[in-house]
């Protein structure tokens, strides 16, 4: 069971070395298919190493070194956490989720389809600006200063790394 | 194992204690709220989470000494141990996913940007909405809509294709559940 943990964020990390190598040198046009076959061929590595492993010996050296109980229950505490984690971030997806919504209003239409200019008029994308810089307002990410947005210090930092972040990944042109 | 069976018992304990005290308004969260309804979740949930850890740890104390299974022999198994290996993994990946898409797709971060990017580093309303296009926004997204199979255009309209009223069903379904308003 530690040999697998290992493994799976060692092969992890060997994910996101491959991402950002091939989205910086090479940017896929199709990103989400490229992440697809980036987390596929980590995990076929994974079954070779993981498999190898085993059969010379490894895992009953891993089992040796921590009691396995631990591991279990630390392994458990961790997926506790991420079932939380992604309970939450449902909410937030279907929330804040642009596409989702244009869908629902679709749906709930009479006619079940709806022209551009009709989306327009039920989901107005200008009051989701509004509401988002209220949000960050909210959030301490800006300030509203004599009719001007600003940035606050937490909202440079995360305006500068998210920047860099799509900057090296050729990434994000399109929100 | 027992680890994750224990937390999938709690965390979906955690889950319906979490959607009763919204139903039954023992919390209060207001659907024309903005950033404030994800916070009162934010903090239910990490209320739940953190009260409920006690009855994780009792559960996998309580499996584990009353299975009629050796559990060390399934912890060592070392066919259960390569697919939670590969669990760990999709929960790793899972995690940066959330992530990846908040760089990728973050109004807010292209917002913050902007004004970073600005002469005097602020903006108006309106010099924002001038930045921001919003034609282009509208594209982007029915554009990608129906490159993702969701929608389907005709020339004039567009229409859910069975993948898009399946989100649109659990969207408007969960968006009444949690309390979040039209949202978007």
């Amino acid at each position: 069971m530690l040999l697998a943990v290992c493994l799976a964020v060692i092969f992890f990390a060997d994910f996101l070395a491959a991402h950002f190598i091939i989205f910086h040198f090479n940017p896929p046009k199709r990103r989400f298919r490229m992440l697809m076959m980036l987390v596929l061929a980590s995990i076929l590595a994974y079954t070779v190493i993981y498999w190898a492993l085993y059969f010379i010996g490894v895992q009953r050296v891993f089992n040796g070194l921590i009691n396995v109980r631990v591991v279990d229950a630390a392994g458990g505490l961790a997926v506790y956490f991420f079932f939380y984690y992604a309970y939450f971030h449902q909410i937030i997806v279907f929330d804040r989720s642009v596409t989702p919504r244009m869908m629902v209003e679709i749906h709930q239409s009479l006619a079940g389809k709806l022209s551009l200019d009709e989306i327009k008029a039920r989901y107005s994308l200008e009051n989701k600006i509004k509401k988002e810089l209220e949000d960050m307002d909210i959030m301490d990410r800006i300030r509203k200063k004599d009719g001007y947005y600003v940035n606050t210090k937490k909202g440079l930092s995360h305006a500068k790394i998210i920047h860099a972040l799509r900057d090296y990944l050729h990434i994000g042109g399109h929100q | 194992m027992i680890g994750i069976i224990a937390a999938a018992i709690t965390g979906f304990t955690g889950f319906i204690i979490h959607l009763l005290l919204i139903s039954n308004g023992f919390v209060k969260i207001n659907p024309d709220w903005c950033i404030k309804k994800l916070k009162r979740h934010a903090q239910l949930l990490l209320a739940i989470w953190v009260l409920l850890i006690p009855v994780f740890y009792s559960i996998f104390v309580n499996i584990s000494q009353r299975s009629p299974i050796d559990v060390t022999a399934i912890d060592t198994n070392p066919v259960l141990g390569y697919f939670y290996g590969i669990f760990f993994f999709l929960m790793f990946f899972f995690v940066y996913l959330t992530f990846y898409y908040v760089v990728d797709r973050s109004v807010s971060s292209r917002i913050m940007i902007e004004i970073e990017r600005s002469p005097n580093k602020r903006l108006t309303y309106a010099e924002i909405m001038k930045v921001y296009d919003m034609d282009t926004k509208y594209k982007n997204e029915t554009q990608g809509m129906v490159e993702g199979g969701f929608v389907k255009f005709d020339g004039k309209y567009y229409s859910n294709t069975p993948k898009g009223l399946a989100v649109a069903m659990v969207t408007a379904y969960y968006k009444k559940l949690f309390r979040l308003g039209k949202g978007g």
